[in-house]
């Protein structure tokens, strides 16, 4: 009997399928790898595991009793708990109160120490109670939310994405001591994660999710890497052809054809671009990890790699908003203090930011103020802004990048995303940068606005602008990018010339392996 | 007025809102004030006499409205700049008095002439309570002291610096002919004749002159603020200091620079109470202007334009209640009042934040 059997699980998020018909199966005592990449719907399966989302459809058995779970509490009270990613502790309480605040009844320091003492022993998880959880490494918070999780005696522990901010040496230990707890206590281990050495490694079975549905059970020990990371990509790579056609774009020549669109430049002409040895961290996790990365004018290169693997810090840092440890950052030969406010603007660097809202716009400033943010001393004259001028340019870059406004006086914040996006392209395109950055640009943007967006792209590099594209869609990676470097843990694990991409190497470099 | 027209432009429809707005929020906020008035036993009618006739009913009312509403707004119009900014200085109240006490240091111990006094008094003023602020300032992006901490608790520091200096020994102590006690109490000498601010005789007003530089710098802020391209800076980094590292603004710098700004208004403020009001150094010198000056700025919505207006109404309830005693009224009723036309002043802008939207709603579905 199964100690966990989720059957026929379907969720729709607004119309949108991210569970569909998953069964998913764990066997008592056994370590169950979930594979996936972002969006493959594992954290939706967990999330409805944990009473944190209600499916629309299927069913959730535990050893066999049918469960209802409406919230983590029942779950909980099923011996079903969860290690997310981003731990939820408390960094100015102590490890103990940490403990009990996610326990109930009374407060006794005295039994939880108790408790938290018996259990680090038992599993070799060092932890001292009585320190103070902010002192704590990341390695440390993690045991902290293992200990709470394990005092409990839970039948079903889910680990989402544990080692991704551990170091090797703790990841390690993290194993040893999952392998002692369904060795000795039979407790049944869901691991979420996308490293596939460490799946191979520690899993005795494994399930692979891909839009939102199960396409394979395996055995790791006994499957190749490549076949796992086939599994986990799809052989569907470029893009079904509907797809493609569907924003614009012909169907990308996969392995084997010569790319068409443009000829990368010669090898040996100088990098607009260069960062090297890039290392950086923040808030004591590593951020960036000596990361080497090249780009010519007129490229198009591609940053793919699961969500979290240094993205944001790489985009952080060409904003100039990332201070360096170690390594450096040169455009056009000269170096960058990157770290310096408006560092690398300076030197030409151009950022379409992730998280438009909170850093590439201001919601409270009018969309033609938004427009001229970056070039406001340009409209300037003797200290005052010209008026006419800001207006002229925003009416302009609307007309230009067909940005939907009643008005260019509209607060930014009235804008839909897909237009508050343009907003901020229309502002670093039109700015004439050496290198243009964009980061995830199509999230949130309709199929036409994405088309579009791919043809001003294509258009910048044709103008002898380096592009990088950081993404995590790797349809838009395979068919914009002339080389496509794929981010694992804040480095460079590999680079691939879009010809010889192909979905087995690819979702090796994602998973951490060396192609 | 320009700035206040400038901060009502746009169609004329939404202007009129505002201004129709502002009044029924401020009849509404001095009729709740009257009730509780009333109800603690005192005819509304006096009081409300009383307020009319010291603040508005003469010539010579209009002008103690004025004076008394010169150093607010001017508290103000700094708080304006770095709550823009992003920069939370709410010791507006300790940055009043070192400017008091560094214009008393020009007027008690500069030998020039009137003119002369009054101008490098105010840039004392100015000066004292911009490094006073300053200090907060070097606090936050040296050390990461939260401002508010800060410039809240040099506050107090601020007043037994005033009392060491006006005591004892201290350079700006009475030593012989004060009014009272003197050359014991803690007080300075009066501010001499020649120190004193004139006043501008406009349409039969005596206009202080701390009026008229109040008024000239909420303007120029409100201009500053809106087209100078330093304003912008300094709005974009209140909005969003992410995107302002971005394009190259130095958050410390700027931050530090408005924080400073505010302080030197504050201490201007300081100047012209006690050239034009107090004329003596006493250790309740700033009696709470700054803290009123403050609330101005942020029941205003950090607008300076909108300032001019609740600096005008504080002003006129100083003014007004002068004369609420003589009727054996208790002056506390000016607070009480006072308060109450706050939190309704506070509740124009939402309303007219709905009315913009439905008009917006109305426009997009047309």
């Amino acid at each position: 009997m199964p100690a966990l059997r989720m059957a026929g699980i379907t969720k729709h998020f607004n119309g949108v399928p991210a569970c569909f018909d998953v069964d998913f199966e764990v066997a008592p005592g056994e370590i169950h790898g979930l594979l996936g990449q972002n969006g493959a719907g594992k954290s939706t399966l967990m999330n409805i595991l944990l009473g944190l989302v209600r499916p629309d459809r299927g069913e959730v058995t535990l050893a066999g009793e049918p469960a209802v779970i409406r919230d983590p509490n029942a779950a909980r009270a099923l011996g079903v708990r969860m290690v997310h990613q981003h731990y939820s502790l408390i960094p100015t309480l102590s490890v103990w109160e940490n403990v009990v605040l996610s326990g109930e009844g009374r407060v006794d320091r005295d039994r939880t120490i108790g408790q938290i003492e018996e259990v680090s022993e038992r599993f070799g998880l060092e932890v001292s109670p009585r320190a103070m959880v902010g002192d704590l490494s990341v390695g440390e918070q993690q045991r902290v939310e293992l200990v709470t999780c394990l005092i409990d005696r839970p039948r079903l522990l889910v680990l989402d994405e544990p080692t991704a901010v551990l170091t090797r040496q703790e990841s390690r230990s993290l194993f040893t001591m999952l392998r002692r707890l369904v060795d000795q206590d039979g407790c049944s281990v869901v691991l979420i994660s996308h490293n596939l050495a460490e799946i191979t490694a520690v899993a005795h079975r494994a399930t692979v999710m891909r839009g939102g549905r199960v396409v394979s059970r395996v055995i790791p020990a006994e499957t190749p890497v490549t076949e796992l990371a086939r599994h986990m990509i799809g052989r569907d790579l470029p893009g079904t052809p509907d797809v493609a056609a569907a924003i614009g774009a012909d169907p990308v020549p996969i392995a084997g054809e010569p790319a068409a669109m443009t000829e990368p430049e010669p090898a040996d002409t100088e990098p607009v671009l260069r960062i090297v040895g890039a290392t950086a961290t923040h808030d004591g996790t590593r951020a960036l990890d000596a990361l080497d990365l090249e780009i010519r004018a007129g490229e198009i290169v591609g940053v793919a790699g699961v969500e979290g693997n240094g993205q944001q810090w790489l985009s952080a840092l060409l904003a100039g908003s990332l201070p360096l440890q170690d390594g450096e950052v040169r455009v056009h030969g000269r170096r960058v203090p990157v770290g310096r406010p408006g560092s690398t603007r300076k030197a030409g660097v151009g950022v379409v930011p992730e998280d438009r809202k909170t850093s590439g716009c201001i919601l409270d400033m009018s969309v033609a103020d938004n427009l001229a943010l970056a070039g406001l001393k340009s409209l300037a004259r003797a200290g005052v802004v010209s008026r006419r001028k800001l207006h002229s340019l925003a009416e302009r870059l609307v007309e230009e990048f067909d940005i939907a406004v009643a008005s260019v006086d509209q607060p930014m914040r009235s804008l839909s995303g897909g237009n508050q996006q343009k907003v901020v392209l229309a502002r670093e395109m039109s700015a004439g940068p050496a290198v243009l950055v964009l980061a995830q640009p199509t999230r949130g943007l309709d199929v036409g606005a994405v088309a579009d967006l791919h043809e001003r792209m294509r258009q910048a590099a044709a103008a002898g602008v380096a592009v990088l594209l950081i993404s995590s869609d790797l349809n838009e990676i395979m068919q914009l990018s002339d080389r496509i470097a794929v981010i694992y843990r804040g480095r460079i694990q590999g680079e691939l010339a879009r010809a010889e991409a192909d979905p087995e190497k690819l979702g090796l470099l994602m998973g951490g392996v060396s192609a | 007025m320009a700035g206040l027209l400038a901060s009502l432009r746009g169609s004329t429809r939404p202007a009129t809102e505002q201004v129709l707005a502002f009044l029924a929020f401020l009849s509404l906020g001095i009729g709740v004030g009257l009730l509780l008035g009333w109800a603690t036993g005192h005819d509304p009618g006096v009081i409300l006499g009383d307020l009319f006739e010291g603040s508005i009913g003469s010539s010579i009312s209009i002008g103690y409205m004025l004076t008394a509403a010169a150093p607010l707004l001017l508290v103000a119009v700094g708080a304006v700049i770095c709550m823009r900014a992003g920069q939370f200085n709410i010791g507006q109240e300790g940055q009043v008095t070192l400017g008091a006490i560094g214009a008393g240091f020009v007027i008690f111990h500069v030998d020039a002439s009137g003119p002369v006094t009054i101008v490098l008094a105010f840039a004392a003023a100015a000066l004292a309570g911009a490094a006073w602020a300053f200090l907060a300032a070097l606090l936050k992006f040296g050390r990461g002291v939260d401002i508010v901490v800060s410039s809240l608790l040099l506050v107090f520091l601020a007043e037994q610096l005033l009392t060491a200096l006006i005591s004892g020994d201290g350079p700006l102590h009475d030593d012989g002919d004060g009014v009272l006690g003197g050359g014991t109490a803690s007080q300075s000498p009066r501010v001499p004749e020649k120190s004193m601010l004139p006043t501008i005789h406009v349409l039969g007003v005596d206009v202080p002159l701390a009026f008229v530089l109040a008024l000239v710098a909420a303007v120029l802020v409100a201009w500053f603020l809106s087209s100078a391209h330093a304003g912008y800076r300094l709005r974009i980094l209140g909005q969003n200091p992410a995107v302002a590292g971005t394009i190259g603004i130095s958050a410390p710098r700027l931050g530090s620079l408005a924080v400073a700004a505010s302080g030197a208004f504050a201490g201007a403020a300081g100047g012209a109470i006690l050239m034009g009001q107090s004329f003596q150094l006493n250790p309740g010198v700033s009696s709470s202007i700054g803290w009123s000056g403050l609330l101005i700025a942020l029941a205003a919505r950090t607008n300076a334009s909108v300032s001019v207006l609740l600096a005008l109404v504080f002003g006129a309830m100083v003014a007004g209640g002068g004369l609420l005693g003589g009727d054996g009224i208790p002056v506390d009723i000016v607070n009480v009042i006072t308060a109450a036309i706050v939190v309704a002043l506070l509740c124009p802008p939402v309303l007219l934040a709905a009315l913009r939207r439905r008009r917006i709603r109305r426009s997009v579905e047309a």
